[in-house]
């Protein structure tokens, strides 16, 4: 727990040193006039401001040394509240303005306006409008597909448009060192994104993999079966997850993220996605045909196993059972003997997806599952309801704390888990939860 | 929990920001010449006052 918080105040102390360098370091050398402090505090909160919201760029460029360390679940559940942070303070840069200063007002009509003034308009309507759509994008019926290609135009938009407003404002950036500075950085986060988007998938489009089958599981689930084609595939951990895009070319924006439900320990390369139909893309997913190509990017993610003998207490919800079953069937197939307790909610006992398969290959591992129904059928007597304390307590050995936790489910029930962990005294570098989706 | 800690720790980065952006603009007042082009400035000064 120690090093765990240790780890975390470096990163977070390099993180503010990214954003707080940059503002810094336009007190380095030659000022210009100063002006009163509402002013000077409002420009501060200005260039901090996008300072953190260019951070994002790196935030999601799914570098691994970044998302190892944290999981993929955190990595992005920070990156949704830094940036309304970010956009909070780059919007009280111009009302702090307009209160202190308000001739400045005239600058919000676009048609008389200075460039500057313009680009920082947009700038500052492009962030408003990435929050409202990430924040609200079920409630405005957006696909994810058209939220994704949005969200990255809106945020070079904002990140470019803010850089020309800074440079076309002059002041500190009349420096031409100071000016190399914010523009490099700039350059650098949007490259962040090309790297993402272009670079990647050039690697991707000499690495397709080819769908086998598409099976059909309980619970409104399908598995996609997919083999490489012409490589011999990728080496992944129990747990993790990729991007799948489902088309004839990586360049496709909308790569979609899912956990990898099969074997790590296969030789052919083999990669299984069990994906539940939830709307949107997952409803597609029974209609692709077997022989489609398709591309995936990965593995990512840290919601993995390691070599400690401790009991692994496996806590499932819904389509969460996926990952499980990718820790489940490896350790079959490497004859691995730890102890496992899989704690497996579900609506109903028809809709358990994988049920038959577990109850295959309990006989081979060292597997308690424990069904916990919402809706159970009449003479059920097992668990019901949902995921609570006191289930925990009748099923797992003491002490808690010594035990590895995984946690995959809807958000709700990982933030119950996480919770039940908690009250049970099991520390927060004992557990790992990821969503079995990020969409 | 993860996350409640994390909402905790960005709250508290959020806070952070704002203050040092507080600080620039004190040092800006106070150190930055009275309207005019300020000599080269070490800035270790300013932070620690």
């Amino acid at each position: 727990m120690r090093s765990y918080c240790a780890r975390l105040a470096v990163w977070i102390v390099i993180y503010l040193l990214f954003i707080l360098g940059p503002l810094f370091a336009l007190m380095l050398g030659s000022w210009p006039k100063p002006r009163d402090f509402w002013t000077e505090f409002s420009v501060a909160l200005g260039y901090a401001g996008l300072a953190m919201m260019g951070l994002q760029f790196g935030l999601t460029a799914r570098f691994r040394c970044i998302t190892k360390p944290w999981g993929d679940d955190l990595i992005y559940h920070v990156h949704r509240r830094l940036s309304i942070i970010g956009v909070a303070l780059v919007v009280v840069h111009p009302l702090i303005l307009f209160v202190v200063q308000p001739q400045f007002l005239a600058l919000l009509n676009t048609f008389t306006a200075p460039w500057r003034a313009r680009f920082a308009a947009l700038s500052t309507y492009s962030l408003i409008a990435i929050v409202v759509m990430a924040v609200w994008r079920k409630k405005l019926k957006l696909s994810y597909e058209t939220w994704h290609i949005s969200h990255m135009l809106l945020a070079v938009a904002a990140v470019a448009g803010g850089v020309i407003h800074m440079i076309g404002w002059g002041y500190y950036l009349v420096i031409p060192w100071k000016r190399a500075l914010w523009i490099g950085m700039s350059v650098f986060w949007v490259g962040l994104l090309a790297y993402v988007r272009v670079i990647k998938p050039l690697f991707l489009i000499r690495r397709p993999y080819r769908v086998v089958e598409v099976r059909e599981e309980r619970g409104d689930t399908h598995t996609l079966v997919m083999l490489p084609e012409g490589h011999p595939g990728f080496r992944f951990a129990p747990g993790q997850w990729g991007w799948l895009t489902v088309w004839e070319s990586p360049f496709k924006a909308s790569g979609h993220p899912f956990v990898f439900s099969s074997s790590a320990a296969v030789s052919d390369g083999r990669v299984e996605m069990s994906i539940r139909n939830l709307g949107d893309f997952t409803s597609t997913i029974r209609t692709i045909p077997a022989g489609k190509r398709v591309y995936l990017d990965g593995p990512y993610g840290s919601f993995t196993v390691g070599d400690t003998p401790a009991l692994h207490v496996l806590i499932a919800g819904g389509v969460g059972i996926s990952p499980m079953m990718s820790i489940i069937r490896t350790f079959a197939d490497r004859g691995d003997q730890r102890p496992v307790i899989l704690v497996y909610g579900s609506r109903d006992w028809e809709s358990v997806t994988f049920r038959e398969e577990l109850e295959i290959l309990k006989p081979r591992l060292n597997l308690t599952i424990v069904h916990v129904l919402e809706d159970p059928p009449d003479g059920w007597t097992g668990e019901k309801g949902c995921i609570a304390t006191v289930l925990l307590k009748r099923h797992l050995p003491l002490p808690y704390a010594d035990h590895e936790y995984f946690i995959c489910g809807p958000d709700i029930m990982m933030d119950a888990a996480e919770n039940i962990l908690d009250e049970l005294g099991v520390p927060i570098s004992r557990y790992r939860s990821e969503p079995p989706s990020f969409d | 929990m993860r996350r409640i800690f994390a909402n905790r720790l960005i709250f508290a980065t959020g806070i952070v920001v704002i203050l040092m952006s507080v600080l620039f603009a004190l040092c800006r007042i106070y150190k930055g010449g009275a309207g005019r082009e300020g000599p080269s400035i070490n800035i270790s000064t300013f932070v620690s006052t």
